[in-house]
């Protein structure tokens, strides 16, 4: 029994011994290609470059009404109390041309003559730019005196003579009306020229320097009715710069009674703005010239010039949509359009597309439909695919000759993927990723006006489940021996005919970029998430990319040289220093969302996650990866 | 047989004395063995065949003859295992700007116990072939410091042996294989990282045998070598 009872004891306190032993180590390090050290990148939700869309109805704009533009008005243009109200004059209104300090106010040089140089107002003492044409209303010596006053610096030499007016222009049409050309182009494509009418041509006034004086007793009588150009002083420059300010006295002896009407007044010398036609005694432009030596202007060097009334044919009647002033670009938008009485009698006969961040498809094409998700009809407008590297296309097109008769039986304007260019009908669950309302269907005939932006996502057809892509997500990895890899959670379940691709991309150059390829489920199966937006199995759920990695592997630790930050200099293991000789080409990780007929050469621009995996533009750090 | 095996097998030689199979007396059984834990435990190793990982193994029969080839009893056995770290996620750790990833593992001690029966086959009078079944639980205790927690792991085991016993006197050495079977074992509870620790971010490095299936019944083979004798007999003086 002694001997049974040794061994057992002897047992027990190895077991003892044994359970109680606590010196193993737990954990080791594991290391990949060398590396056990993973500089981490992180990519967060961007949102940024996807496929946007603009469209809207067009209808031909009626520029033969009178007033198409809706830009007529009793007042002249730029009626309006001083702003600088108190400094040079006070609150009440008066035309003041420039705003602020701006080389000559004619908009674009769109009439000739063309003006012989530019001149730019200035501020002398009344806190902005000087350009005012005040009535007597607003005047001094009791509402009695007209100021006309315009100072400004100029490109000619000291000594320059010029001499001011009002004129009566009539127009010589070129094509297009050009006021009407900016406003519905930007531009104009043939100048109008501005020319005296036959027999109205009858300068008189005042040459001399112009006279500045407060009190009606003092200042000048200049005659209207009569004279065109209507002078109104003269001044030599001086300093770099010249002044005209001439004061006109508006009542006593000797005046002449129209002055002593208002801005805007029937037979004022500053018109109406609008259809009606101008007296003898109004004009609809404030010219300065140049002047010749005997102090008359020199017609063909206007330096500065102010529309102020409407346009005039040669026949003196009013021409349509040509009221001041001389519009600017850019042209209005077609919303702008829509509310304008040029709008009001027509009907939609054709529609506009702007379509941004489209990439190029390598097979296929994107169309545009017009569709009725109420009655499930639809009708193609037109197909195109930008060129390879563009994201940009614009399409106009007319009803006539499409499957779309007209607007009225449409309320949604869709963009759709079609796996085969010339397709004729959209598939059971089309990719359509761009959609917009415009308008509750009408009855054939009416008019049936829409315009809007897009939305992105996944239209199918207008059923209840359309959503709208809303990046989201986080990924998170890093560089780890000749791999880089992101662990990607929950990115949205992709657009319908659209898939998730990794990048590599450089931000100072967008002619560098590695596509990693379609995103993959995790492990065991890293599955393929080219069929994410349909998929119903893990690791997509509900509206979810539940889990997915982007995995890229450059072959060499060199090739890391032109991918990023990896690691510093170690010498021993132990960081030595920090490289910053070696150029980084590819400075980002990006997830996009990609159309699956596209180019896979050609970068997407939609990113849903980014972040950054270097110094951009700048050098690798981790110089000891690229010995 | 391998070296520890031949040492075991030589501490039972010394110990060993004769042992008469009789009813009504009771026999004890200490034993040193070798196990092999089921590959999929995460108690033994994914390599298979002579390179698979072995564990030493304290165990003790007691049983009851109640017929003369017919013994009731019970068993128990006690190891101090390392897991493998082939069977669990990486830990991955973030330490300032960087990821570091490591591997896991932990010493656990595995206890089994149970009720037995075992079936004498006498071909010779000091030879003896015998079976023995029984049913029982095993029990895990993991490191408390690494798991930061006292838990156990427990479950049923169902067990099926064979062996052979040469007898002298009351005294007998007995070599035999058993397999001690677990039902529903979860390798999975011996991981002392917690999910949000468990690499995901770079999941190819995982081990392989993360993926591995978890049978419903895992075989856990044990090479006995132990002697036997009879405390009422006065065992061998």
């Amino acid at each position: 029994m002694r001997v049974t009872r040794l061994l057992l004891s002897s047992f027990a306190l190895a077991g003892a011994a044994l359970a109680c032993s606590h010196d193993d180590p737990v954990l080791t390090p594991f290391s990949r290609d060398g590396n056990d050290t993973i500089a981490i990148v992180t990519l967060a939700a961007t949102g940024g470059g996807f496929p946007t869309g603009k469209y809207g109805s067009i209808s031909a704009f009626d520029t033969s009404i009178t007033d198409a533009f809706g830009r007529g008005t009793t007042n002249p243009p730029y009626f309006m109390a001083d702003p600088k109200a108190g400094v040079c004059y006070s609150s009440n209104p008066l035309i003041y041309e420039p705003h602020k300090n701006v080389k000559t106010y004619v908009g674009p040089h769109m009439f000739l003559p063309a003006l012989a140089y530019d001149v730019t107002l200035d501020d002398v003492g009344c806190g902005d730019a000087v350009g005012y044409i005040i009535p007597a209303s607003q005047g001094d010596d009791g509402g009695a005196v007209w100021e006309i006053w315009h100072d400004w610096t100029t490109p000619a030499p000291d000594g320059t003579r010029y001499i001011s007016g009002f004129v009566r222009y009539a127009l010589v049409q070129r094509g297009a009306l050009d006021p009407a050309d900016v406003l519905l182009n930007g531009s104009v494509t043939a100048n109008d020229s501005l020319v005296f009418m036959a027999g109205d041509f009858n300068p008189a006034g005042r040459k001399d320097d112009s006279q500045f004086h407060s009190s009606c007793t003092t200042s000048q009588h200049i005659p209207t009715g009569g004279p065109n150009p209507i002078l109104l002083g003269g001044g030599t420059s001086g300093g770099g710069g010249a002044d005209i300010d001439q004061t006109i006295c508006a009542n006593g002896a000797g005046a002449d009674t129209n002055w002593a009407n208002g801005l805007g007044a029937p037979n004022s010398p500053v018109p109406a703005n609008n259809a009606t036609r101008l007296g003898p005694n109004q004009y609809n432009f404030f010219v300065i010239w140049e002047a010749l030596a005997d102090s008359t202007p020199d017609y063909t060097k206007p330096v500065y010039r102010f529309q102020m009334g409407p346009l005039v044919d040669i026949n003196g009647n009013v021409i349509n949509n040509a009221n001041a002033p001389i519009p600017t670009p850019p042209a209005l938008t077609h919303n702008q359009l829509l509310a304008l009485p040029g709008s009001a009698p027509a009907r939609p006969d054709s529609v506009w597309m702007v379509f941004s961040n489209v990439k190029h498809l390598a097979s296929g094409a994107y169309q545009a439909w017009l569709v009725n998700s109420d009655s499930g009809t639809a009708g193609m407008l037109a197909e195109f695919n930008p060129a390879a590297g563009a994201t940009r296309d614009s399409i106009q097109i007319p009803f006539k000759g499409t499957t779309v008769a007209s607007a009225h039986a449409w309320n949604n304007m869709v963009l759709a993927v079609q796996a085969t260019a010339g397709a004729s009908s959209l598939p059971a669950r089309p990719s359509e990723p761009l959609w917009g309302k415009f308008v509750t269907p009408h009855a054939q005939g009416t008019t049936a006006y829409f315009a809007g932006n897009m939305r992105f996502g996944s239209f199918d057809n207008g059923a209840a489940d359309s959503t709208a892509f809303l990046a989201g997500g986080t990924g998170t990895g890093g560089f780890f021996g000749l791999e880089f890899d992101q662990d990607l959670t929950r990115l949205p379940r992709p657009p319908l005919g659209y898939e998730y691709e990794g990048w590599l991309t450089s931000s100072s150059d967008t002619s560098k970029y590695i596509n990693t390829g379609v995103l993959r489920g995790p492990g065991p199966s890293y599955v393929s998430l080219a069929g994410a937006d349909t998929m119903t199995a893990l690791p997509v759920s509900g509206n979810e990319v539940t889990e997915a990695i982007m995995r890229f592997t450059a072959g060499t630790y060199a090739a890391y040289c032109k991918i990023g930050a990896i690691d510093t200099v170690k010498v021993n293991g132990v960081i030595t220093s920090i490289d910053t000789t070696v150029a980084a080409i590819y400075d980002e990780a990006s997830i996009r969302l990609a159309p699956k007929g596209g180019d896979a050469g050609s970068r997407s621009p939609a990113v849903v996650l980014s972040g950054p995996i270097g110094v951009p533009g700048g050098a690798v750090t981790h110089k000891h990866e690229c010995q | 047989m391998t070296k520890p095996l031949a040492v075991l097998s030589v501490i039972a030689l010394g110990a060993a004395g004769s042992l008469a199979g009789q009813a009504g007396t009771w026999t004890v059984a200490p034993a040193v063995s070798l196990i092999r834990y089921d590959r999929t435990s995460a108690l033994s190793s994914t390599a298979s065949g002579l390179s698979t990982k072995l564990w030493p193994q304290a165990s003790l029969d007691a049983t009851y003859g109640v017929r003369s080839n017919l013994r009731v009893g019970i068993y128990l056995g006690a190891s101090r295992v390392t897991t493998s770290p082939d069977y669990f996620p990486l830990v991955l750790f973030r330490t300032g700007s960087n990821y570091e990833l490591w591997s896991v593992q932990q010493r656990v001690s595995v206890f089994n116990y149970g009720a037995q029966v075992q079936f004498d086959l006498p071909v010779a009078p000091a030879f003896s072939p015998y079976l023995r079944g029984g049913v029982g639980r095993h029990t895990l205790y993991p490191d408390v410091q690494k798991q930061n927690a006292v838990s156990t792991v427990s479950g049923s085991e169902f067990m099926l042996g064979a062996g052979l016993r040469y007898s002298k006197g009351s005294a007998a050495l007995r070599l035999e294989v058993t397999d001690f079977m677990w039902s529903n074992f979860d390798r999975d509870a011996l991981n002392p990282v917690t999910a949000d620790f468990q690499n995901t971010v770079f999941p190819q490095d995982n081990p392989k045998g993360v993926r591995w299936a978890k049978p419903s019944l895992t075989h856990n083979l044990r090479l006995a070598l132990g002697f036997a004798f009879s405390p009422s007999s006065g065992g061998n003086q």
